[in-house]
């Protein structure tokens, strides 16, 4: 089992490494793709700014507090599509007929999805969402001990784990059902709605966004840990501090239900 | 054109209609989640207002139901996978596009006007959720909701032209991945169709409305929010027509050249 785990990481390491050198081959694209990563996180900050310049606190919440759940929620987003972003292809890879190949090869074809390209675009969430941490980490009223830095650590990465886990286990369902465009509505449900405080959706709302679509496990459970919010809760407290462990059991189900999907896989033929 | 058979466009606008909608999970996985993402959003924006009738001279009212169907616009309008030129160019297919009787142009933008075409009924049972949760008003009239029919035609063109443009930066760059995030989050962003030019500051506002994304979504949205249509709705409107003229032209540049750039890998 440990022995397999390791292989398949070295596995995904190699080809990790040759999509990302392959994703630079085109230089056009390569600038083309700098200049649109800036545009994109400068589109994203221009939002997030003029909102809080205009509105001030949002349910409460003071704008360097938003700003550190903002920040929590784009580095678990930029972990997510850095790492597995490309599970999103796999619909097309279906519809085209793509996926034959992966099966000829010995690796673990849901590596190879992974692995087929590396969106440099990526770079600009993981790249943005650190640098909006740094800037509110200090602002927000937290004493940063090692115990939160280190909490704070594990919750970026055990969000960016649930947001993959919830997307892959949607993409297992394009053996299914041919799903293309509905995914990345629901995906952008995700992006959008993650960043602000669950109390703003109501007794109901917080709920479903929790055990329906784990949603305020990505950012907001463990950002309400950080900042001494938890009375503010509708779900027990220890759910709150125990959101980093949510990101690899949802990730290992969603791989767990892709995989099984995959069996039912029928070629389109071509 | 010979008589009795429908205009090629005609066929390739329905072509690519029914390749949307033959997808059905898709469909009503599609409808259900813009359902939900008009929930949340008037939730959102109820709580940004939180009692307070209104931020930045901008009513309660005005602002939730602009940022409900500005979600709309975006979904309908602005969708992440817009032309299939881009693929075709990197993989070569497009040289078949090139010997068909019709123009690539047409052909292209007659595809992405069907695939948006069967994205409508979702729109409208998005508009419908909006209207039952009384998150939108209902149009002040008849010359209002007149005005903001053709004025979103008009921006949906405009949504067309610029995407082609896009697509087009394939015959340069063969991977456009780039260009395309670029332009989605700019045309989401500058458009209003994330927040109202209203609430931006002074000079970003005006300089937006310089571009022409704020005549995809702002231009129609304000229109159906505002009050009567007046003599500032004409000059919207003719503002949109400018637009569209300017980018066809544009278009029409842009595609003589490609075609001199144009190379079809050998397989």
């Amino acid at each position: 089992m440990a022995a397999e785990l390791i292989r398949q990481v070295k596995a995904y390491a190699w080809l990790q490494r040759a999509a990302w050198k392959a994703s630079f081959a085109y230089r056009g694209n390569t600038a083309n793709t700098i200049v649109g990563v800036a545009a994109v996180q400068g589109a994203q900050l221009l939002f997030i700014g003029v909102l809080l310049d205009r509105f001030g606190a949002v349910a409460g919440w003071s704008i360097p507090e938003v700003a550190l759940l903002y920040g929590m929620r784009l580095t678990a987003h930029g972990i997510c599509t850095t790492c597995f972003g490309q599970h999103t292809a796999v619909a097309i890879m279906l519809r085209e007929g793509y996926y034959d190949r992966f099966l000829l090869r010995p690796v673990n074809p849901f590596l190879q999805v992974l692995t087929a390209r590396f969106n440099l675009g990526t770079l600009g969430d993981l790249g943005l969402g650190l640098t909006i941490l740094a800037v509110a980490a200090p602002a927000a009223p937290v004493r940063w001990t090692p115990l939160t830095v280190s909490f704070l650590a594990g919750a970026v990465l055990g969000g960016g784990l649930v947001e993959a886990g919830v997307q892959i286990a949607l993409s297992g369902l394009s053996f299914r059902v041919s799903m293309f465009s509905a995914k990345a509505t629901v995906s952008t449900v995700f992006t959008d709605f993650g960043a602000y405080p669950m109390t703003i959706f109501g007794h109901a709302g917080a709920h479903a966004l929790t055990f329906a679509l784990p949603l305020a496990f990505v950012a907001y459970l463990p950002c309400t840990v950080i900042l001494g919010r938890t009375a503010e809760l509708v779900v027990p407290a220890w759910l709150a501090y125990g959101a980093p462990l949510a990101g690899p059991l949802l990730l290992y189900a969603g791989y767990r239900f892709f995989i099984r999907q995959s069996r039912h896989y029928v070629s389109t033929g071509n | 054109m010979r008589y009795g058979r429908p205009p090629a466009s005609a066929a390739i606008i329905a072509k690519a209609a029914k390749s949307v909608l033959i997808y059905r999970s898709d469909i009503l996985v599609g409808i259900v989640s813009l359902a939900l993402r008009v929930v949340l959003v008037h939730l959102v924006w109820q709580a940004l207002y939180a009692g307070d009738a209104s931020v930045a001279g901008i009513g309660r009212d005005d602002a939730i139901g602009y940022a409900i169907l500005g979600a709309i616009f975006n979904v309908t309008f602005q969708p992440w996978h817009f032309s299939s030129l881009m693929s075709r160019v990197s993989d070569g297919t497009v040289v078949f596009d090139l010997i068909r009787p019709v123009g690539l142009i047409t052909l292209s933008l007659g595809q992405q006007f069907g695939a948006v075409l069967a994205g409508f009924p979702r729109a409208l049972i998005g508009m419908a959720v909006a209207l039952a949760l009384g998150a939108v008003p209902p149009p002040t009239g008849v010359a209002t909701a007149l005005a903001f029919v053709v004025s979103s035609l008009l921006g949906l063109a405009i949504a067309l032209l610029c995407n082609l443009l896009v697509a087009m930066t394939a015959f340069w760059t063969t991977e456009i991945y780039g260009a395309i995030m670029v332009y989605h989050m700019a045309a989401a962003f500058c458009s209003g169709a994330l927040i109202p030019l209203w609430f931006m500051p002074g000079p970003l506002a005006t300089a937006l409305s310089c571009l022409p994304f704020s005549a995809q979504v702002f231009t129609p949205l304000s229109i159906y929010l505002g009050r009567e249509p007046d003599m500032h709705t004409l000059a919207s409107i003719g503002g949109q027509l400018v637009w569209v003229v300017a980018l066809a032209g544009l278009s029409r540049l842009v595609w003589r050249r490609a075609l001199l750039r144009v190379v079809i890998h050998g397989g």
